[in-house]
C-alpha cells in the first residue's frame, strides 16, 4: 500500500491513475464532510466530486504531500460551504440540518448527524485517522502507513478521538 | 453512548450510511482527464519554497543587499508578541469555532449544546460576517439564539436563525467611519482584543494540528468586579507565527476550568467564498423590512446589566468609550428603571460639568482596567448628557487615581456599578466598556467624541459646553486634587 505522500508525488510526476487511488481512499471521508455541512446526500455527492477535482487542480500547491488528507478535507468543507451559500433554499449550515429519516431521501437520522458533526469537529489529525479507520475501512496498520505516522501514534490518536467524541456526544445528548 | 465499543459501533454504523458512490472515481478521473500534468509540474516548481528562496536570493544578490543571509541564516521563532504584527498584515480573516456556554446549564443540570461560530472579516472592503449566540435562561428553561450579522459597509442584515427572520439596518456615516477604524485596527471580533494581552502569557506546551506544530501560550485573568477567572490559550506556530487555535476557558464555582469558546479554525488571507457577504434573505425567512426601509442602526454595541423583581426593573448599558491622551476615559452610558414612574429628566437636573454623576437606577461610578491585576480605579464625574428618542445618555469622565499602564486602552475597562436600591441587590454580571479610540488632539475630539454626542442627540448636535480643553483641564484638576 502506498502512502498519501507517495501517491501525491506519483500524480505530480505524471502517474494520473495514482489519483484514482486517493479518490477511492478518501471517498467516504470527503462525502462525510460534505454531508455534515449540507445535510443532503445528493448535494454532498456533487460536492465530493468538485472537491476531488479542485484538489487535483491545486495539487502542486500542496507543500507537504503527506498532509494530503487534512488538506483535502479543508477543500471539501470550503466547497460544501460554497454550495450551501449558493443554494440556501436547499440547505442550511450544520446547525440547521433538519432531522430526517434514514437514507431513502439521502439524509442521515438525527443520531448519525450528531455523530458526524462530532467527528468533523475533531482536531485535524484525529479526524483524519478516524475517517480513514472507520469510514474508509482501513486497519490501524494501514492508516499508519497512509498518514506516514507510526502505529502507536495512530492508536493514541484514535483513542483520544474516541474519548473526545464521547465528551462531545455526552454534551449534545440532552 | 459512553463506552469505547459503543462509539466504535456507532462510527461503523455511520460509515455504512455513507455509501460509496460506485461511479465517483470514474467521474472524477474523467473530469481531470483534460488537465495536463505538465501544468502541475511547472506550478509545483514555482510554488516550491526552496526554489522561491533561490529565486529571491538571485534577485537580492544582484541588487547587492545581504538580506539573503538574513533570510536563510536565522531560525524563525514566532511567539505571542508577534501576533499583532502578523494580524496587521492580514486582509481577510476567517474564524470558525464553538461557543460552549461554560457555567450555564439546562434546568435539569445538563450541559447546553454548543453553538457554531463562523466569522469573516474583509478588512480592505470593510465587510464582515459575524455569528452571534445569545442565551436566555428563565423559568421555562434555556434557549439559545443563533444569529448572523452581515455587513457590506453601508447596510447590515441581521439573520435570526432561530426564529428565521431577517432585519436590515442602515449604518450612519459616523458608524461607517467608526467601523472602518475599528476593523482597520483589528479590534473588532472575539479574539482581537485578547491577543493584545501579551504580557504574562507563558508557553505551556505544544501540539501538532494538521501537520503543523504549535506552541501553546496561556494566561489567566480575573475580572475586577466579579472576580471571575478566565484562561486564554493561543496555539501559535513558532515557524510561521500562524495562529492555529484560540480557547477561552472559564473557572466555575467548583474550581474546575470549563471550555467556553473554542476557535479551532483560524485562517488569514484566504479566498472569500462566493456569497459570504450576500445580503439576500434566505428562503423560508420572513423579513421585517427591506434595504429601502432599513432601520437606522443605533450607536453603541456595549453590554448591559440589569436587576428585576416584582417592584424593579433596573437596566444599564454602556454605549461607547474613548481614552484621552492623559489616560482618563470618557464613557457614554444609559440607565433606566422600567417599573418607575420617575421621569428620566429628574435625574439630570442640577448636574454640573465636573460634578457628581446622576443618581440613575444603575450608576456606573467607576472603571478598572480589564484583565490586569491592578488596583487602579477610575472615578466618574459628570460631563454632560444627550437625549435621543426618549433615551437619556450620560457622558462621564473617568479619572484614574494613578498612571495606568499603556495596555489599559487595548484591554478595555471593567465597569464598576451599583444598583441605587436599599438594600442593594448582589449580582455577578460583568460589564465592560471598550475604548478603542485614542483622543490625542482637539481634532480627534471633534471627529470622534463630539460627533458621537451629535449622533446620540435628537437634534444631531453635540452639547456646546464640552470641549477638548475643558475636559483635559478637568482631568488635570482632579488628578492634582488626588495627589
Amino acid at each position: 500500500m502506498r502512502t498519501d505522500a507517495e501517491l501525491v508525488n506519483a500524480v505530480l510526476n505524471g502517474e494520473k491513475q495514482a489519483f484514482a487511488v486517493l479518490v477511492k481512499r478518501y471517498e467516504r471521508p470527503v462525502r462525510a464532510i460534505a454531508l455534515d455541512v449540507l445535510g443532503d446526500y445528493h448535494l454532498a455527492a456533487d460536492v465530493s466530486q468538485d472537491a476531488f477535482v479542485k484538489s487535483y487542480e491545486k495539487l502542486a500547491e500542496l507543500r507537504k504531500p503527506e498532509a494530503f488528507g487534512p488538506w483535502l478535507m479543508k477543500i471539501t468543507r470550503r466547497c460544501a460551504i460554497n454550495s450551501a451559500r449558493r443554494k440556501p433554499e436547499q440547505t442550511r449550515l450544520r446547525t440547521k440540518i433538519a432531522a430526517a429519516i434514514e437514507n431513502p431521501d439521502g439524509s442521515l437520522d438525527e443520531d448519525k448527524q450528531r455523530l458526524l458533526a462530532a467527528v468533523v469537529k475533531l482536531p485535524g489529525a484525529e479526524r483524519q485517522v478516524v475517517m480513514l479507520r472507520y469510514f474508509a475501512d482501513n486497519s490501524v496498520k494501514d492508516v499508519a502507513k497512509i498518514v506516514g505516522r507510526n502505529i502507536g501514534t495512530v492508536t493514541k490518536q484514535l483513542s483520544r478521538a474516541r474519548k473526545r467524541l464521547r465528551k462531545i456526544l455526552e454534551r449534545s445528548e440532552l | 453512548m459512553t463506552s469505547h465499543e459503543n462509539i466504535e459501533k456507532k462510527l461503523e454504523e455511520l460509515a455504512q450510511s455513507i455509501t460509496p458512490n460506485g461511479t465517483l472515481v470514474e467521474k472524477v478521473m474523467s473530469r481531470i482527464d483534460t488537465k495536463h500534468i505538465a501544468e502541475l509540474s511547472i506550478r509545483r516548481f514555482i510554488t516550491n519554497p526552496f526554489i522561491k528562496l533561490s529565486a529571491a536570493a538571485v534577485i537580492i544578490i544582484t541588487t547587492g543587499i545581504g538580506i539573503y543571509y538574513f533570510t536563510c541564516g536565522t531560525t524563525p521563532a514566532f511567539g505571542i508578541t508577534d501576533l499583532p504584527e502578523l494580524f496587521e498584515q492580514a486582509k481577510v480573516i476567517h474564524i470558525q469555532g464553538w461557543n460552549y456556554f461554560a457555567g450555564h446549564r439546562m434546568p435539569d443540570g445538563a450541559e447546553i449544546p454548543p453553538a457554531e461560530i463562523d466569522n469573516w472579516i474583509d478588512l480592505e472592503n470593510g465587510r464582515s460576517r459575524y455569528t452571534g449566540t445569545g442565551l436566555s435562561i428563565d423559568k421555562n428553561g434555556v434557549s439559545v439564539t443563533t444569529a448572523e450579522t452581515i455587513s457590506d459597509g453601508q447596510y447590515q442584515i441581521c439573520l435570526n436563525h432561530t426564529e428565521r427572520h431577517a432585519t436590515f439596518f442602515r449604518i450612519s456615516d459616523y458608524q461607517r467611519m467608526l467601523n472602518a477604524y475599528l476593523i482597520s485596527k483589528l479590534m473588532y471580533g472575539q479574539i482581537f482584543g485578547e491577543i493584545e494581552q501579551l504580557q504574562n502569557f507563558e508557553k505551556v506546551g505544544y501540539e501538532q494540528i494538521d501537520e503543523v506544530v504549535y506552541d501553546i501560550w496561556q494566561r489567566d485573568t480575573i475580572h475586577a468586579v466579579t472576580e471571575h477567572a478566565n484562561r486564554f490559550k493561543f496555539w501559535i506556530s513558532p515557524n510561521s507565527g500562524k495562529l492555529g487555535r484560540v480557547q477561552v476557558w472559564s473557572k466555575e464555582n467548583d474550581g474546575q476550568w470549563e471550555l467556553d469558546n473554542d476557535y479551532c479554525d483560524i485562517e488569514y488571507n484566504v479566498v472569500i467564498p462566493d456569497g459570504i457577504f450576500s445580503m439576500d434573505i434566505p428562503q423560508g425567512y420572513t423579513s421585517k423590512n427591506t434595504k429601502e426601509t432599513a432601520i437606522a442602526s443605533e450607536l453603541g454595541g456595549g453590554g448591559g446589566v440589569g436587576y428585576s423583581d416584582d417592584q424593579y426593573d433596573l437596566r444599564a448599558n454602556t454605549l461607547i468609550g474613548f481614552m484621552m491622551g492623559d489616560g482618563s476615559v470618557i464613557a457614554a452610558w444609559h440607565s433606566v428603571n422600567n417599573k418607575s414612574q420617575t421621569p428620566q429628566e429628574e435625574f439630570f437636573k442640577g448636574l454640573e460639568f465636573g460634578g457628581p454623576l446622576p443618581k440613575l437606577p444603575v450608576e456606573v461610578y467607576g472603571l478598572k482596567p480589564a484583565g490586569l491585576s491592578s488596583d487602579i480605579t477610575y472615578t466618574g464625574y459628570h460631563l454632560t448628557y444627550t437625549q435621543k428618542a426618549g433615551k437619556f445618555i450620560e457622558w462621564s469622565l473617568y479619572v484614574p487615581d494613578r498612571t495606568p499602564p499603556a495596555s489599559a486602552r487595548k484591554l478595555g475597562y471593567d465597569v464598576l456599578y451599583r444598583f441605587n436600591l436599599d438594600p442593594e441587590p448582589k449580582t455577578t454580571i460583568g460589564l465592560t466598556v471598550d475604548c478603542n479610540l485614542l483622543i490625542e488632539s482637539a481634532k480627534d475630539f471633534e471627529k470622534w467624541v463630539l460627533e458621537a454626542m451629535a449622533e446620540l442627540s435628537d437634534d444631531g448636535k453635540a452639547p456646546a459646553d464640552v470641549s477638548y480643553e475643558r475636559v483635559l483641564q478637568l482631568a488635570e484638576r482632579i488628578k492634582s486634587k488626588n495627589n
